[in-house]
């Protein structure tokens, strides 16, 4: 099974997660040290 | 003299619901966006990353609607937990309106052929993150925890007019970017029910999201405000 333009839906799924997924990670980190 | 005592509320309590709620709501909204729904006639497959950049679209708007009504608030009551409501809101819209540039700029390139157009839409949105930048900048400017929320509060309160502005834009001039599909003056959706459904479910997701990054963002604030305040006395 071919899925067209497959490159460009994995960068978008990837990016957003991945700058969700840092930004959750930086609230975390906020919080642990007291800022 | 303004209270900033750091308790926990309701809010607080309800984050680890919200936490998980998330997590589930996000893997049923991705089975739905990458499995479930079928491929666009049209566009083929790449319409799977506009139920992430509708999502995050709309969110924003939500986010920074938010930082209006609590920047009123805190004008009317000057308790500041409006304050750090205002402040968590509008870095979480930023985070949101940053992810819609780039997720449509993913989008752009298969379907425009180009990864960037100086179209109505994308400019008014460009616009608006850098106005949020701004009100994050801002809020640096003096340590006053009163001068800076009030200040920040007037801010909220104006920058909230791009949002119709951003929404409308396609409406007003000629546009690349498609118009409105679901958010219509006619309440009609113009989407395939499956399509619909999958955006829905996303939309659900980041709503749940927004809310546990919101308890996580605020008990932050609250924390620094309580800092600052035992710093003073």
């Amino acid at each position: 099974m071919t899925i067209d333009n497959l490159p460009f839906i994995v960068a978008a799924y990837a990016s957003c997660f991945g700058a969700l997924g840092l930004y959750v990670w930086s609230l975390a980190r906020r919080r642990r040290d007291g800022e | 003299m303004i209270s900033t005592t750091a308790k926990t509320t309701s809010a607080l309590r309800a984050r680890p619901f919200l936490g998980a709620a998330s997590v589930v709501a996000l893997f049923t909204a991705l089975w739905m966006a990458l499995v479930w729904s079928p491929p666009d006639a049209a566009m083929g497959n790449v319409v799977r990353i506009l139920y992430v950049h509708v999502a995050n679209a709309w969110l924003a708007y939500l986010a920074f609607i938010v930082v209006f009504v609590a920047s009123v608030a805190y004008l009317w009551t000057k308790r500041p937990v409006f304050d750090a409501i205002a402040v968590s809101s509008a870095e979480i819209g930023v985070l949101f309106t940053g992810l819609t540039l780039v997720l449509g700029s993913i989008w752009a390139e298969p379907t425009w052929g180009v990864w960037w157009s100086w179209e109505p839409r994308v400019i008014t949105t460009a616009v608006m993150f850098a106005m949020y930048v701004g009100y994050l900048l801002i809020r640096n400017l003096s340590d006053d925890l009163e001068r800076r929320a009030t200040r920040a509060a007037i801010l909220g309160i104006v920058l909230v007019v791009d949002v119709p502005i951003v929404h409308l834009s396609v409406t007003w001039m000629n546009a690349l970017h498609q118009l409105p599909s679901v958010l219509r003056p006619d309440l009609a959706p113009t989407l395939d029910p499956s399509m619909l459904a999958a955006l829905i479910a996303m939309t659900i997701a980041f709503t749940f999201l927004y809310a546990y990054l919101m308890t996580a963002r605020v008990d932050i604030e609250r924390r620094r405000q309580a800092r600052i305040m035992a710093a003073r006395a």
